[in-house]
């Protein structure tokens, strides 16, 4: 792909008044708009980056590849064809959610790019295992993708059979790219897939950059078990536990969570 | 609550922000099987089954943080006991008292009805696929056969030439410099004469730099013809061989080898030790240190993308990735690309220059790749790639050419 492309195919914004590099990656169902209450107590020491992935927000679905998007690392070449974009060294990568494990993925790849990763409500799987606890079975995620569906059902092009590749597929109007921020259904539905049949726990003990693990109190969909489970196959990891209730402390509590982000990035590696 | 609301047929409730169930409706209590003062102050979680659950915190949650309402949700409720209720809801969030105020219906026939539609676009989305799918990959299939049978006829062009270039150098051009090694020697020799020519000292020089060369081009060449065989293979004690290998070649150098103490990968085990031997061998001669050297070997698993040419291919597969770091005089890293050309030499004392040539091929023969990162005066890390899922069936594996033995004898170094 065309260099200059990335930052267009993935809707990429640098702003901030500082040089050491904070790149935000969005969770599923969502896009960059979510750090909005976090971004304003960090610009003035940091230089932000905010991005969609491709299929989310205002990125560009055109460049959606099946393929490629069927796993988190195809995602996780996302944020590496960003950071490459923008030659960064030693970025302080904050993940919500899946794109904790989208990081984790970068970070395998390419430790250099990466100095933190900040995990906010990260899982390395969702689904229960023989001695793991993930918090779900099977048929609840299919209940999710069911869910879905029912809800993307008034979208103008959803019962219409899709020709693959969508490239000529005309542009939804703004009412309905803003009210679950993606701009396809069917690609949603396909990042549900990739996430929450997603199973990265193999990848957890080779991470080398230091990371911090953000565990909400009563999320159903990381449960603490899980943020004890990542603390202890993580190395290099820090576990703290948020009054925060739910899976979206960066909007619910953003001072909470903001406090807690600079306590650890005052701390030495 | 006004008792016209509470038993509305509107399903109503609001919740806290963080989900703390604070007014229900009656009507709404006791289809799920409770009554209302039974659920205040319980988490709406009580009521959500764990699909619904999701959807709300990946979905509902933001949108209603970030624009204040959501409208025709769809969702399901669960009651005490029996099915889950389907509801199609509003919410709204009222930013001043941090409440969220729900209203719906109960959409069990249009639930249905959506479900059968969302059936048949299904069946009708896969049929089309299916067909766009078939004929698109036909297209590529005819496309790639006439490219392919184009390369084939190139390639198999390009090798015969090489075979007979080959030939010629290590064969017809071995003859006239043995002999001219010979004579040279001779004049060296030849203690009649009284005063030695000093040039004459220099061509046995230049002619046994000159067999070196073609050695190693001889052992570059046979690389294509050598056959593959991949198994699991433990470089730990390779490496510990060949550490102790190049402590006879450089008796005055300290080798500190730091490794893990067992690591196997699928490879072929003598072209691994060709390739390995190369490696230390370099990192030895281009130390910094006058007797010491420090080599670092890290081993482990990382996903990449298969296709390294195709644009707009992906499939991410496992690779072992083996990091081997010098501590030595790194060169720039403006050059990294050309250290792998023939005869390139990124050192003015370096030997012959085929190194590296060599084990890019090698891992060429693997389906892996090679990478260098540098820093001058710092040392140097060779990242090496192997693929883990796939055997490689490269077209060596069906070549028998010479005798595998044969590798050493023409490494002549």
């Amino acid at each position: 792909m065309n260099s200059s492309n990335v930052l267009q195919r993935n809707n990429v914004h640098v702003f901030g008044k500082g040089t050491t590099p904070m790149l935000f990656a969005h969770g599923f169902g969502c896009d960059q708009n979510m750090w909005r209450y976090l971004t304003p107590a960090f610009e003035n020491d940091y230089q932000i980056i905010l991005f969609d992935y491709v299929g989310s927000g205002h990125s560009d679905a055109s460049a959606y590849n099946e393929q490629r998007y069927s796993s988190l690392r195809g995602y996780a070449q996302d944020v590496l064809d960003i950071c490459a974009e923008l030659n960064l060294r030693d970025t302080i990568f904050v993940g919500h959610s899946v794109s904790s494990m989208i990081g984790l993925l970068a970070a395998n790849a390419e430790p250099s790019y990466f100095s933190r990763l900040i995990m906010v409500g990260p899982s390395p799987c969702y689904i229960n295992d023989a001695g793991y606890k993930g918090g779900f079975e099977r048929k609840d995620i299919e209940g999710l993708l069911e869910t879905m569906d029912q809800n993307y059902i008034g979208w103008a092009n959803f019962l219409a059979p899709a020709i693959m590749g969508h490239k000529d597929r005309p542009e939804l109007g703004e009412e309905l790219t803003r009210s679950f921020c993606s701009t396809d259904p069917k690609i949603a539905r396909r990042f549900a897939e990739a996430t929450f049949f997603s199973d990265n726990r193999r990848d957890l003990a080779q991470n080398s950059v230091p990371s911090l693990i953000l565990q909400c109190s009563e999320d159903i969909i990381a449960p603490s078990e899980v943020g004890e489970y990542l603390a202890a196959t993580m190395p290099r990891s820090t576990l703290r536990v948020m009054r925060a209730t739910g899976h979206c402390p960066h909007m619910s509590e953003p001072e909470e969570t903001i406090q807690l982000m600079k306590e650890y990035l005052s701390t030495a590696a | 609550m006004d008792a016209r609301i509470a038993k509305s047929p509107c399903l109503y409730f609001v919740t806290s922000d963080d989900g703390i169930l604070l007014d229900i409706n009656e009507a709404l209590a006791a289809r799920l099987g409770y009554s209302a003062a039974e659920l205040v102050g319980q988490r709406s979680d009580l009521l959500l089954p764990p699909a619904t659950r999701i959807f709300q915190q990946t979905h509902l949650f933001p949108l209603l943080k970030m624009q204040g309402f959501a409208e025709e949700i769809f969702l399901h409720l669960r009651p005490r006991t029996g099915d889950d209720l389907p509801m199609l809801i509003n919410a709204e969030r009222r930013e001043e008292v941090l409440e969220i105020h729900y209203a719906g219906i109960v959409v069990r026939q249009r639930k249905q009805f959506e479900e059968e539609l969302i059936a048949a676009r299904k069946a009708a989305e896969t049929a089309l696929n299916e067909n766009s799918a078939l004929l698109e990959a036909k297209e590529a299939l005819r496309r790639h056969s006439e490219q392919l049978d184009a390369e084939m006829e190139q390639t198999s062009r390009q090798n015969s030439e090489l075979r007979q270039f080959n030939r010629v150098v290590t064969h017809d051009v071995q003859e006239p410099l043995r002999k001219l090694q010979v004579f040279a020697n001779m004049m060296l020799e030849d203690g009649a004469r009284a005063e030695k020519h000093p040039l004459v000292e220099k061509i046995c020089r230049a002619t046994g730099q000159l067999r070196d060369i073609i050695a190693g081009l001889q052992q570059y060449v046979w690389l294509n013809d050598a056959p593959m065989r991949i198994e699991p293979v433990d470089i730990v004690p390779m490496l510990r061989a060949i550490a102790a290998r190049s402590e006879k070649d450089f008796p005055a150098v300290h080798l500190a080898l730091h490794m893990p103490e067992e690591c196997s990968f699928p490879a072929d085990r003598e072209q691994l030790h060709w390739l390995l031997y190369e490696l230390l061998h370099n990192a030895i001669q281009f130390r910094r240190e006058p007797s010491s050297a420090t080599v670092r070997v890290r081993y482990d698993i990382v996903q990449q993308n298969r296709f390294r040419n195709l644009e707009d291919h992906y499939a991410y597969e496992e690779y072992g990735r083996l990091r081997i770091e010098d501590d030595g005089q790194g060169f720039d890293p403006a050059y990294a690309g050309q250290a792998f050309e023939l005869f390139r030499r990124l050192h003015s004392n370096s030997g012959r220059g085929i190194g590296l040539a060599l084990c890019r091929k090698i891992l060429d023969h693997h389906g892996g790749s090679i990478r260098l990162e540098s820093t001058p005066g710092a040392g140097t890390a060779v990242i090496l790639f192997f693929p883990l899922a796939r055997t490689q069936a490269s077209e060596g594996a069906q070549n028998t050419g010479y005798v595998s033995t044969e590798a050493h004898t023409v490494r002549g170094r």
